[in-house]
């Protein structure tokens, strides 16, 4: 039975894991926080979509990290760039502050070097350029395309041969 | 924030919402979010508004710059009659590089006109109509502000006694010319007495 006075939140994600935590972590999803006020009597049980149990482990780690201070050592090196963007929708939609602010940096600092072409696919962004258009912008801006760090456009590597 | 609600148990979806696509681009150095302006249409009017760009600006301006990774000095150098602007980056400024001046346009009266000054001569058959200044400038009080300078023709006379000053990004490339009136009862040591600043109330920049 849940028993009013409970610090712990159950929280059920998308893939149906129950995760029982601490009143003051559960305050930082903001999401999570409007539920529990909005509702008439206490909550047994939160689902949370769009957040599966690998994004929870990861918010618990942070969590753990950043009461202890060490918030700096959290590192997301080992996730691909997708898995980090379904890490960060996963965060965004719980409307986690901090979490999303160290996250939004690191996909700031992936995509850096990355072609325009993989950035259209990364936010799934059509062209709506003409080539005219197109040709005008990239010569405006000529200077930020340069660079040997830069991943080359891969369309624009054809066209110089 | 909105929340989509969703009921289904699939994957999260590809869309990325907007507010969070800002997020992101709030965090990008300014040679990439020039780069990324050729994105999409949204994402072009997005970079260059300049609400956005004030908020991106704070961001930069709050963010912890290590005093000796970022910083770079410019040398103006006044070898000779020449001016020459250098980048010094690096750990001990060790990376040098140099700086193309803007290339700022004649004004179709001025290429008429035989400029003399102290450097060397221009006779106006040698400058055709869509010419570019070729000229280095004096850099008002060596001061940046938000990285942009502003630059003063020493040589070009005044035309229709303007002054001509230049505010100019280094790194962007951008610059804009602007026209002071003289009047006519001030004398040219007057003339020097200009100082630019940055409101931040009105976001505007400021010449007094």
């Amino acid at each position: 039975m849940a028993s009013s006075s409970s610090n712990l939140i159950s929280l059920k994600t998308s893939d149906g894991t129950v995760f029982k935590v601490e009143r003051a972590l559960a305050k930082t999803m903001k999401t999570v926080q409007a539920i529990i006020e909005e509702a008439d009597a206490n909550i047994y049980m939160i689902p949370i979509h769009n957040v599966f149990s690998h994004h929870m482990d990861m918010i618990i780690d942070y969590y753990k990290l950043s009461v202890a201070g060490k918030s700096k050592e959290f590192s997301v090196e080992k996730l691909d760039n997708d898995e980090l963007k379904d890490f960060l929708l996963a965060v965004h939609y719980l409307n986690m502050e901090d979490l999303f602010e160290v996250l939004t940096q690191a996909v700031a600092d992936r995509l850096e070097k990355k072609s325009v072409g993989y950035v259209r696919k990364y936010f799934g962004i059509e062209n709506d350029f003409t080539p005219e258009e197109y040709a005008a912008i990239r010569k405006k801006n000529d200077w930020a395309f340069k660079g040997d760090d830069i991943e080359p456009e891969e369309d624009e590597e054809k066209q110089e041969e | 924030m909105e929340i989509s609600p969703t009921t289904s148990n699939a994957k999260v979806s590809n869309h990325i919402p907007d507010d969070l696509v800002n997020s992101i681009l709030y965090k990008l150095p300014i040679k990439s979010l020039k780069h990324f302006e050729c994105v999409c249409k949204s994402w072009s009017h997005l970079i260059i508004d300049s609400y956005f760009m004030t908020v991106y600006r704070n961001y930069l301006l709050s963010k912890d710059h290590s005093f000796y990774d970022d910083t770079s000095i410019l040398l103006h150098s006044t070898k000779k009659v020449k001016y020459d602007l250098y980048s010094l980056s690096g750990e001990r400024f060790e990376n040098k590089v140099k700086l193309d001046w803007p290339k700022v346009p004649l004004h179709p009266s001025v290429r008429g006109v035989k400029i003399k000054h102290s450097i060397h001569d221009i006779s106006k058959d040698n400058v055709p109509p869509s010419r570019v200044g070729d000229f280095s400038f004096e850099i008002l009080r060596p001061i940046s502000i938000n990285g942009t300078l502003c630059l003063e023709y020493p040589e070009i006379p005044d035309i229709n006694d303007h002054t001509k000053l230049i505010l100019w990004n280094p790194t962007t490339k951008e610059f804009k010319v602007i026209y002071l009136h003289k009047s006519n009862h001030l004398s040219d040591v007057w003339a020097h007495h200009y100082q630019f600043g940055y409101d931040h109330v009105k976001n505007d920049y400021k010449m007094i």
